[in-house]
């Protein structure tokens, strides 16, 4: 005796888009190759093209603590192609909290070391909340936001794939050092001794930004290449 | 539907004035009017005013302290709250401090208190000192409190890091005193706001109500009655912590998904 009515359930995709408020939130639900990955993603956003996502900002959260940049950049290039703004990327089981040997660093510590002894880039698979700070003698790059009242501090340079909020501190060690973000707004920003803070807007509409010292002046140019 | 096991919610926030020991009290009254046995803990040692706010101050003769030092079994501290059966409450010393207990001791009283309860609420002391520490370590789960203003959601958002490096899962949220009037005019963080900064689930959102303030000084939560904004939402977050799915109030007609979404047409209509 069947049912009427019974369908077969469609599988759920790997990929989910969900819409919370001004933001949509597109996360990996479920391990798949990345060409599955990228072709479900673009059938689901041309399913559903419309005003609703255009300049739409857009959270890219992607599965387990160490995050795969090529796929990243790839389903952010899916993002992109529909008129979304790509604003952060997250992991999700990125909970590790940052030890305390990261966070006990104080300030004023340790005269800044000769270049050469940076140690690679130190990579920050998380978002860094308010009263967290990370400080490493090379380059850092974090996966998600740097919140308000969260530190970032670098001897080389600082990308920020997503939201930079909080205070950043590049060029300790080198010169040439950049910060780069999705979202270029931090309470403060140094690189080497030029100082500066993001221009309160708040119609700014963020896109991705580089900021380079120049003759002792921060310079900020857009990181768009034109297509 | 009975919990499995006693859950053991600690209700913090980082910033103080926000309303986490009115928002304990009224979770716990409404939470005990649905049937459960709620044990309400105050933690905030040397400041209580947990009994204050419940009503209950002039029946309080043994508190945490007394248990902690073993003077009285956990039992024997807790008032049963004659307005509300199943709901108990445990007051705080007020002649102690927060060193006074230990993360461990805290531990204790809750275990003692497990058989007795669905709930232990416990209302941690303001700040991220010992006190806090005291009220975090025996939670399963932690409830977050703040108020859509820049200052307190920067304090919500070091409590959640300090949260997360405890081990605990990460708080769910409760957004108090939001005023309807001044998000639509664009003087107060929105929930959006909020969330966009401090990114955990949203467990409610209770908006600025006048009626707090009386209850407060009468003793009696405002989840005590049925009606009222703050009540039906406190109502609606204990429902929600017994597992149901229940949307969250509209602050007003606009505030809805559809009124975001005519919002987002409007502001595009300007050619940005």
């Amino acid at each position: 005796m069947s049912a009427p009515r019974e369908q077969p359930v469609p599988p759920k995709p790997p990929v989910a888009v969900k819409g919370r408020g001004r933001d949509v939130w597109i996360s990996v639900v479920e391990d798949a190759p990345a060409e599955v990955l990228i072709t479900s993603l673009r059938e689901q956003l041309a399913r559903r093209a419309g005003a609703f996502f255009v300049g739409a900002p857009v959270t890219l959260e992607l599965r387990g603590d160490a995050l795969d940049m090529a796929l990243g950049v790839r389903l952010g290039g899916v993002i992109e192609a529909a008129g979304m703004r790509l604003t952060a990327v997250v992991a999700t089981d990125a909970g590790q909290p940052l030890t305390n040997a990261q966070e006990r660093g104080g300030r004023d510590a340790a005269a800044v070391p000769p270049p050469g002894d940076a140690a690679g880039a130190l990579f920050v698979a998380r978002s860094l909340r308010s009263g967290q700070r990370v400080a490493h003698d090379g380059d850092i790059v974090v996966l998600g936001d740097v919140n308000p009242g969260a530190e970032v501090v670098a001897g080389g340079s600082v990308i920020v794939w997503g939201r930079l909020r909080g205070l950043v501190e590049a060029g300790r060690a080198t010169d040439g050092a950049a910060v780069c973000a999705l979202d270029l707004a931090p309470t403060q920003l140094r690189i080497g001794s030029a100082i500066a803070r993001a221009p309160e807007d708040p119609e700014r509409v963020p896109v991705p930004e580089v900021a380079r010292a120049s003759d002792g002046r921060i310079m900020v140019e857009s990181w768009r290449h034109s297509a | 539907m009975i919990p499995a096991t006693p859950r053991i919610i600690t209700v913090t926030s980082g910033k103080g004035g926000v309303g986490k020991t009115t928002t304990t009290a009224n979770i716990g009254v409404a939470l005990a009017r649905r049937g459960r046995r709620v044990a309400v803990i105050d933690a905030d040692i040397g400041l209580r005013n947990l009994d204050v706010v419940m009503g209950l101050e002039n029946r309080v003769v043994y508190n945490l302290i007394h248990v902690v030092r073993g003077a009285v079994d956990a039992e024997r501290a807790l008032i049963r709250d004659k307005r509300v059966p199943g709901l108990m409450m445990m007051a705080a010393d007020q002649h102690s401090d927060k060193d006074d207990v230990s993360p461990e001791e805290m531990r204790e009283v809750c275990e003692a208190l497990r058989a007795h309860v669905d709930y232990v609420l416990i209302d941690s002391p303001a700040g991220i000192e010992q006190g806090f520490r005291n009220a975090l370590a025996p939670a399963d789960e932690v409830i977050l409190v703040t108020t859509p203003e820049v200052s307190s959601v920067r304090d919500a958002d070091r409590v959640i890091g300090l949260v997360e490096a405890a081990g605990k899962p990460p708080p769910r949220l409760i957004l108090n005193r939001v005023k309807a009037d001044l998000v639509a005019r664009g003087d107060m963080m929105t929930t959006e706001d909020v969330l966009d900064i401090l990114r955990i689930d949203l467990l409610g959102v209770v908006p600025d109500d006048t009626a707090i303030i009386a209850a407060t000084n009468r003793g009696e939560p405002v989840a005590l009655g049925d009606g009222g904004r703050a009540g039906r939402a406190f109502h609606n977050i204990a429902a929600r912590l017994d597992g149901e799915h229940v949307d969250v109030l509209p602050l007003d007609n606009h505030s809805g998904f559809f009124g975001r979404l005519s919002g987002l047409f409007r502001a595009d209509g300007d050619g940005r």
